[in-house]
């Protein structure tokens, strides 16, 4: 099916989500930002969440980031209603990977291996871990941590929300709510790969 | 972990260099620096129509340094370089990933995802640079690079089933709703490889709105799916039941009247393409 070519550009502005602009320099098209990714995502059998929270420390005793060198996210991940398949998670198949908007990619931590001064909060970053499991439902499915890791100091930092990464003299800064977290479980045996978006936020409590 | 990706040190290095020199010199008059971005814009185009696509992507990250967005010229410059930034990236994540990420057993993999992460950063400042920059004789041109760059994001988040924005999406873009028109625009834009991510995700959308066109939409990434690697049997096979069992609606030639078989591409009697087949109740 052919349209006419005036109908074609009419279409090209409206999906660019572009516009004449009236604010913008003479002539401009204005083209709407692509929806951010969502922390939330309700994907076929699986349904997860995902939340940095900028007070963690409130829950830790410590800055992670600062501290142990890494990236506390607590993920809340469970079953979608409706589903009767069975999810199975486990962090050391995982293979956690935060994606950064320049390509960076960062890895995950073992609870088990990170360490901090403080024995308290190295007692709560394993006991607040996301550990192995069969996925609950979602109404039942409550929060718990994985760890990202920021690597030796220099290179990434992490504060307020944002996340920092230094390449040579540069330093692009990115809000984390702009990074993407992918990582493997299991439906009925079967592999599956699983993404979602990243708020930070406030609201820490220790579970 | 490992985060060095030696292109990048390359980059940086350029683009210091780059910016000392600009420092150095005098402001050009606008004509001359009009030609000048001209040149390092066509540049980039013949690295990425060659090929290159590492060498676009450190070029374009070096031009992006350089260049001075606060007028129209500038911004509309950086605007076009960052396509073609995006772009880059686009194609190295099919065709020569060197982004990595750690699989279940930690060793680092090429990540296609990487890339894509990198492609819709450069679609992102492309769009934040639109309004303000300039547009000559060539804006039909510039818009339909700028939904180029907004239907390879969709398809990216469509192949990582990020639900949300895919929605969103999708509901704001309502030329996409109709099969026809979806098809024709696919069709016309560089977007091989990905059609079938399109096209099932307009079936998703669709299937509890409007099953004529969810029908539609599941036939066309049903054709599409042998030029997609990622699109897999078991997808397929979604589609196909959903046509032959779990739509309320059974789907019949015009011409003979025979049944779909999903399996197939054409009715077998007159080889009518199943596209083109109409839906009715089923008894
Ligand atoms: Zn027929």
């Amino acid at each position: 099916m052919k349209l006419p070519v005036s109908l074609l550009s009419l279409a090209a502005l409206a999906l660019a989500g572009a516009c004449r602009s009236t604010a913008g320099a003479p002539g401009a098209l204005v083209a709407a930002p692509f929806p951010a990714i969502a922390a939330e995502n309700l994907d076929g059998d699986v349904a997860v969440e995902a939340r940095h929270y900028t007070d963690h420390k409130r829950a830790f005793g410590v800055d992670l980031p600062r501290e142990a060198r890494v990236l506390p996210v607590a993920l809340k991940l469970g079953l979608a209603p409706g589903s009767t398949r069975s999810l199975r998670f486990d962090p050391a198949r995982a293979a956690l990977r935060l994606y950064l908007p320049d390509g960076t990619v960062v890895a995950s931590k073992p609870a088990s291996t990170i360490v901090t001064q403080f024995k308290r909060a190295n007692e709560r970053i394993v006991a607040s871990a996301l550990d192995a499991r069969v996925l609950a439902p979602w109404s039942a499915a409550r929060e718990a941590n994985v760890y990202f890791d920021l690597g030796e100091a220099g290179e990434l930092f992490v504060k307020r929300g944002e996340i920092s990464r230094r390449v040579g003299e540069e330093v692009r800064t990115f809000g984390l709510e702009q990074a993407l977290i992918g990582f493997e479980l299991e439906v009925d045996g079967a592999p599956r790969s699983v993404f979602v978006g990243l708020a930070p936020t406030n609201g820490a409590r220790y579970p | 972990m490992s985060l060095t990706h030696p292109p990048f040190a390359r980059l940086v290095a350029g683009a210091l260099g780059a910016l000392v020199l600009a420092g150095c010199s005098a402001p050009a008059p606008r004509a001359e620096r009009a030609a000048q971005l001209e040149t390092q814009l066509a540049a980039l185009r013949d690295a990425n129509a060659a090929g290159e696509f590492v060498r676009a992507a450190d070029e374009a990250e070096r031009l992006l340094a350089q260049i001075d967005r606060s007028d129209a010229l500038g911004a509309r410059a950086a605007l076009d370089v960052a396509l073609e930034a995006g772009e880059a990236h686009a194609r190295l994540a099919v065709s020569a990933p060197f982004l990595r990420e750690p699989d279940a057993d930690g060793v680092w993999q090429v990540s296609p995802i990487a890339h894509r992460m990198a492609m819709a950063r450069y679609y992102a400042l492309a769009r934040s640079l639109s309004r303000r920059a300039e547009v000559r004789d060539d804006q039909e041109r510039l818009a339909e690079a700028l939904r180029g760059a907004d239907l390879k994001e969709f398809a990216f988040h469509a192949q990582l089933g990020l639900e949300p924005s895919c929605r969103a999406f999708i509901q704001r873009a309502s030329e996409l709703h109709d099969p026809r028109r979806a098809a024709e625009l696919f069709q016309r834009m560089p977007l091989a490889g990905l059609r079938p991510w399109l096209y099932a995700e307009l079936f998703e959308h669709q299937r509890s709105r409007d099953e004529r066109a969810a029908f539609r939409f599941a036939v066309m990434a049903i054709d599409e799916a042998p030029s997609a690697s990622g699109f897999g049997a078991a997808r397929v096979a979604q589609l196909e039941r959903w046509i032959a069992s779990e739509s309320s609606l059974e789907f019949h030639c015009p011409k003979c009247d025979l049944a779909v078989n999903p399996g197939l591409r054409a009715c077998p009697n007159d080889r009518t393409p199943n596209v083109e087949f109409v839906g009715r109740k089923r008894l």
